[in-house]
């Protein structure tokens, strides 16, 4: 604020301001609720003197102009040959920001807010951060403060281009090399993607069927009718009214793409070897075409950690499968015994096929011959539908013929895929008879010549998987084991995660959408090359590759955009990394009550003395001693006693109880009927470490002492 | 309704997430006040699932499990789908479950459960006119939902891993194999790393925290109740008037700088609240009403808000209950109702002086009395035996024994407890606070003897002492006597001994425990005229 009003005072203080001022009369002047932040962005963008013409045309003039000395000095961030004018636009302001910066870094010296959590801050990213800022609090000048922009379109396609380019490139101005050679590209690629109105799909996600509705056509109304003057920050921060309902549907977009992250590497992947996860999708595609397709008998594991994309391969191989098999879906999770899997299987069948294929309760012989019997309902798939629905009486074999399910299997009219979910589960069951007769069936389909084919698919993220099958078991399994990874490579992360941060936010070509769309991808941008950001995500990347981690940590931040901070930050990303990736254990004691904090610096003692197991009995033996200790020597201050503060021994056996209750305290003994609670034997879950943050935050400093005492 | 204060993010991101694209598992966690966690969550959820689709494209179902009540998998079964189409069980019908078209028994396993969760959706999913009906109008009709989705919030989630352990995987996985639109939400005070699952099970849930409330908010929160406690217009029969609302708020803040230190649970200190407040106005009600029967007008004079002076004097006069208040209610030691009762404020206040404080009724243990009508023997056992619990048996002969060279009694050398000793060892810790350890019965009643040799020889009549030439041989006969073991067996019945060996065991003593604490043996000592801290092997 101090800043802002000593450049408003003093416009000509420097060169830019002189700019601005040229620029601000060069415009005409109507509406008073114009931002500061739009005059910031005037300032950078002289084109506004000519809003009428032509974009391209007119942006690319301005540009040669401004930049031109500037290209002796960096030639090396664009090849002279991309034909984006987006992107040179981008570039050039990017320079001019710096011009600014530079000069307001030798005026502004007030703002500082160098909020680093994590404490990753050298010292040359400091300038940055301030430079940050001052270009967010941008002064503006009173002459800014009338500039308006015709309402017509042109107008507002120009002006979609000055705002999308002043906010991504700063960092090119004072970042390593690494940084600028990733720019051009990423917004080479943002520009190919957004301008048209149905880009390539990128992303499962997609295919949702709100990709395809209008986005939100009330505020688009809106916008066209009133308002003459749109830009995207009506306050100093706060993001324009009129654009709330755009961010919203960015959030709701972006958290159905986290939802659906593919950790498939996509994009300019395909110079380079065919990714792990590519690869098994074909195999198993091809292993599942042939048993469909060819009748063929097959059997595969699917290995890979978890979150690393088996599910979603496998569900992608079945979506585009010509004719539809009947998939039986079993998980070691939820069938813990060989009889629960051959009931589901059964109500599985039943459901796909529309009747009890075994004999009924009613009747009697062998279940060969029934097989015989009830072949000839399923040669018509047609009806296999319609039956669902009219077969009211789903009626499950009896638990004795079950286990005669498995060789009809085969006899069935259409294809069988089977597929085991914690396939390493089932293996572990008693003489993994289940597995036996899937596998033997496999076998046994290929001898057959009128079997329709069967496939076992079993998915585990235990590598020692096959290992665990018995010896009758492991030969007749095909031992095909398709791998699938999480991304490999730090670039591939950072592409899944631009990849879901940009979800293609809507169909039409609504100028006010396509004018969002490139603010927020130039956001996401800026967002992801920033430096401390790419710290932050490499120090994840290096403990985990789990994509669901990414999923996670990028959640909040979307969650928490709201119009006062309409873009991601790392300040939102730090929050989230506290919170969801490795979990300090005194996250949520920040704020304990005293009688709590007391118990736990008695604990500490107990533990400092050699008995890491208490009793409550002796930590209220503790706090009686420091009680008295207290109140034997008062130490008053202005009046005041600042001793320890009595509790009664009920009230602090309330709060042990709590504390049980949240496991703080952890009960080392069985309960027993014939001890008493105060004697029961605990030991605590928080070790003196964490403790004596939360003493020392709590501030109270009679606390502080007692625990200190604990050596 | 308005969010309680300090969950306006926690409700922002829920609502947000739950209108929008949920991931399927949401931990939350809360230490200190999850009580107030359950009903906020409940109240986001009411207004998710009642959003029309222009702010939300999803019909929301939600269900509240409490991992207490449904400690078996079939009660979990039943409330969930019960819950998610609205179904009520009815003693008429015989207490029937929601049965879909197929009548498929959904409440058996976790197989046919989740067929009954695809069931439900399917069954709520034509009830809203999702899906099939749209197929022939090719585009859906404005205003429909796009999707039903299913939130269910298991409440006090750290409960599964003792009662329903196999059921914790599938919950956490439930979306992807009931494959409906699902959300599982735990919330616990405990940590997601406590109930987590071995091998990597579980998928790792989104976690949302519940920071400790502050104690404006608390105090804000505790403020905004006061409208919906009002039940009368009558401000005779309602404390919670609304002419007295801005009392109250002072009432409150005074409340929450006092109490506030020693719980951050909202409803704690509420419940305190509860108890205090109507005898806090109570003066001013009454003055009120005096007022009203001088005036003798049918139309009533218009009740005026306290003054300022009045205000203070009322806050000066009742500070101190606030602290016995919290010292007798939060550990339950009485309930709010005989509390209040008990510590009513003097009918005349407002004309006491102004310096009076109220004094508070203490409020005494409640086993105590019990203990001081019992006969003066089974007192002597009851002190014996919580020496022979406390006691090593090594000492006893030190302690008790009495050798014609009269030996001093020695007892253990005064240590430290914290710290260590000499050696580097931990220190000893007192047996008095690790709890009281068994002892055979002979060894108790050779301590009542010594007990009844020292203290109580004196009491007995005369008479008889003539026939017992040799010194304690009285007291070997009272010893003996079948009382005592009468006496003995009372007291187990009573709790107030333990037996730790079995009743049909017949080699051996029979072993037992104290079972009564030290404070309490003091009181019975100080009756009988013992020094027990004289007799403790463990200094004090």
């Amino acid at each position: 604020m101090v800043k802002r009003k000593r450049s408003a005072l003093n416009p000509d203080e420097d060169s830019v301001s002189k700019r601005q001022l040229r620029s601000s009369l060069a415009v005409s002047s109507s509406t008073p609720s114009r931002s500061t932040r739009s005059s910031a962005k005037q300032v950078a963008s002289p084109s506004k003197g000519n809003p009428h013409g032509p974009l391209a045309k007119d942006d690319t003039g301005d540009t040669d102009e401004d930049s031109a000395d500037e290209l002796a000095l960096q030639p090396q961030t664009q090849s002279p040959s991309t034909p984006c004018t987006g992107a040179r636009v981008t570039r050039t302001y990017g320079r001019k920001d710096r011009l600014q910066y530079k000069n307001q870094k030798l005026t502004d010296e007030t703002d500082f807010p160098c909020a680093d959590p994590v404490g990753t801050l050298d010292s040359d990213d400091e300038p940055l951060t301030m430079k940050r800022r001052t270009r967010r609090g941008k002064p503006a000048p009173q002459g800014a403060e009338d500039v308006s922009v015709p309402i017509t379109e042109p107008g507002n396609a120009s002006r979609l281009v000055r705002n999308h380019p002043l906010q991504s490139p700063r960092k090119r101005t004072t970042r390593s090399v690494a940084v600028e050679v990733t720019i051009p590209i990423t917004l080479k690629k943002a520009n190919a993607q957004s301008p048209s109105p149905h880009p390539p799909d990128t992303s499962p996600s997609n295919a949702h069927p709100l990709l395809s509705e209008p986005v939100t056509p009330d505020i688009v109304l809106e916008r066209t009718s009133d308002r003459n003057n749109i830009d995207f920050f009506s306050e100093a921060d706060t993001l324009h009214r009129d654009l709330h309902g755009h961010l919203n549907e960015q959030k709701k977009q972006t958290l159905l793409s986290l939802q659906r992250t593919s950790s498939k590497p996509r994009g300019h992947g395909e110079e380079g070897p065919s990714s792990v996860n590519d690869s098994a999708a074909a195999q198993l595609s091809e292993l599942i075409n042939g048993t469909v397709m060819r009748a063929e008998g097959n059997s595969c594991l699917l290995l890979g950690p978890r979150s690393s994309g088996k599910s979603r391969i496998l569900e992608s191989c079945l979506h585009t499968l010509p004719m539809k098999p009947i998939l039986l879906r079993l998980s070691g999770w939820i069938q813990t015994t060989d009889r629960h899997a051959l009931r589901e299987i059964a109500v599985q069948l039943l459901q796909q096929t529309g009747s009890s294929i075994l004999p009924g309760s009613e009747s009697v012989p062998e279940p060969q011959t029934n097989v015989e019997e009830e072949e000839n309902p399923f040669l018509d798939p047609i009806d296999d539908a319609t039956k669902i629905v009219e077969d009211q009486n789903f009626r499950l074999p009896p638990s004795s013929h079950l286990h005669a399910l498995i060789p009809i299997l085969l006899t069935l009219n259409r294809p069988v895929i089977v597929i085991l979910d914690a396939f390493d589960l089932f293996a572990l069951h008693p003489r993994q008879s289940l597995l036996y007769c899937l596998l033997d069936n496999v076998q046994n389909s290929r001898a057959s010549s009128e079997s329709r084919g069967i496939a076992v698919i079993g998915m585990t993220s235990r590598l020692d998987t096959v290992q665990l099958l018995e010896k009758r078991v492991k030969s007749r399994f095909s031992g095909r084991t398709i791998r699938t990874s999480p991304p490999n490579g730090f670039q591939d992360w950072m592409d899944t995660m631009r990849r879901a941060l940009r979800p293609f936010l809507s169909g039409n070509s609504e100028k006010s959408d396509e004018e969002w769309g490139h603010w927020w991808g130039a956001k996401v941008e800026e967002f992801l090359t920033d430096p401390e950001v790419v710290n932050l995500l490499n120090e994840t990347f290096s403990i985990t590759r789990e994509p669901k981690l990414m999923e996670r940590l990028l959640r909040t931040p979307i969650l928490r955009l709201n119009p006062s901070e309409p873009h991601l930050t790392f300040k939102s990303l730090c929050i989230s990394a506290e919170t969801q990736r490795a979990r300090p254990s005194n996250l949520l004691f920040t704020n304990l009550s005293y009688p709590a904090m007391c118990l736990l610096i008695a604990s500490v003692h107990a533990d400092t003395s050699g008995h890491p197991i208490f009793t409550f009995e002796m930590l209220f033996d503790y706090f009686r001693d420091q009680l008295r200790a207290s109140t034997a020597a008062p130490v008053q201050v202005n009046g005041g006693n600042i001793g320890m503060v009595r509790c009664t021994r009920e009230v602090l056996m309330a709060t042990f109880d709590g504390l049980i209750a949240s496991k703080t305290f952890v009960c080392v003994t069985g309960p027993s009927s014939n001890i008493s609670k105060e004697f029961m034997k605990y030991r605590s879950n928080l070790h003196r470490s964490i403790v004596k943050p939360i003493i020392d935050k709590s501030g109270q400093i009679h606390l502080k002492k007692w625990l200190t005492k604990a050596q | 309704m308005l969010p309680v204060p300090g969950y306006e993010q926690f409700c922002d991101d829920l609502s947000t997430l739950l209108s929008t694209y949920p991931p399927s598992f949401i931990y939350v966690q809360d230490i200190e006040s999850i009580r107030t966690t359950f009903n906020v969550i409940d109240t986001v959820l009411r207004d998710v699932s009642q959003a029309t689709p222009p702010q939300n494209t999803f019909k929301v179902h939600y269900v509240r499990v409490d991992a207490i009540s449904c400690f078996t998998a079939r009660l979990f079964f039943e409330t969930v789908i019960n819950t998610l189409v609205g179904w009520e069980p009815k003693w008429e019908d015989g207490c029937t479950n929601w049965s879909p078209e197929n009548e498929l028994r959904w409440n058996e396993n976790l197989d046919t459960f989740l067929h009954g969760l695809r069931a439900a959706h399917q069954h709520l999913c034509q009830q809203h006119g999702i899906g099939a009906t749209d197929k022939g109008k090719g585009k859906q009709r404005e205003g429909s939902y796009d999707d039903v989705r299913f939130v269910v919030v298991v409440e006090r989630a750290e409960r599964l891993k003792e009662n329903l352990p196999d059921m914790i995987v599938p919950l956490t996985r439930l979306t992807e194999m009931a494959r409906v639109d699902l959300t599982v939400i735990f919330v616990s005070q405990v940590g997601w790393e406590h109930i987590r699952p071995p091998l990597g099970a579980s998928p790792d849930p989104y976690f949302m925290d519940i920071q400790g409330i502050s104690k404006d908010n608390v105090a804000k929160s505790l403020i905004s109740n006061f409208s919906s406690l009002s039940v009368s217009e009558d401000i005779l029969n309602n404390p919670y008037h609304p002419a007295l609302a801005s009392l109250y708020t002072h009432f409150i803040t005074t409340l929450c700088d006092i109490c506030f230190p020693f719980t951050h649970d909202p409803q704690e200190l509420q419940y305190i609240a509860a108890a205090r407040w109507p005898g806090f106005v109570k003066p001013i009600i009454d003055a009120y009403k005096q007022q009203l029967d001088e005036q003798m007008d049918e139309n009533g004079l218009e009740f005026t808000p306290p003054s300022e002076e009045v205000r203070m004097r009322l806050i000066r006069y009742f500070n101190p209950t606030f602290t016995s208040a919290l010292e007798a209610l939060l550990p339950r030691l009485t309930n709010a109702t005989d509390w209040a009762k008990a510590n009513e404020p003097p009918p005349n206040l407002l004309s006491l002086p102004r310096t009076s404080t109220a004094s508070t009724t203490s409020t005494s243990k409640p086993d105590s009395s019990n203990i001081r009508a019992l006969p003066r023997m089974s007192k002597f056992i009851l002190v014996a035996s919580f020496l022979a619990s406390t006691n090593p048996p090594k000492s006893d002969i030190r302690m008790f024994g009495r050798g014609l060279d009269e030996k001093k009694r020695r007892r253990r050398a005064t240590a430290k407890t914290s710290g260590k000793t000499k050696s580097g060892a931990p220190s000893k810790i007192p047996q008095r606070l690790l709890g009281p350890t068994a002892f055979a019965l002979d060894r108790m009643v050779a301590i009542l003897g010594g007990l009844l040799e020292e203290n109580d020889v004196d009491t007995r009549m005369g008479g008889l002492a003539k026939e017992f030439k040799i010194p304690g041989e009285y007291t070997d006969m009272e010893i003996g006597r079948v009382g005592v073991y009468s006496n003995v067996i009372e007291l187990t019945s009573m709790g107030l001994l333990h037996r730790t060996s079995p009743p049909d065991r017949l080699d051996g003593p029979p072993m037992f425990k104290c079972a009564v604490s030290y404070e309490t043996t003091l009181l019975l000592a100080k009756e009988l005229d013992v020094a027990l801290n004289d007799l403790l092997w463990d200094p004090m």
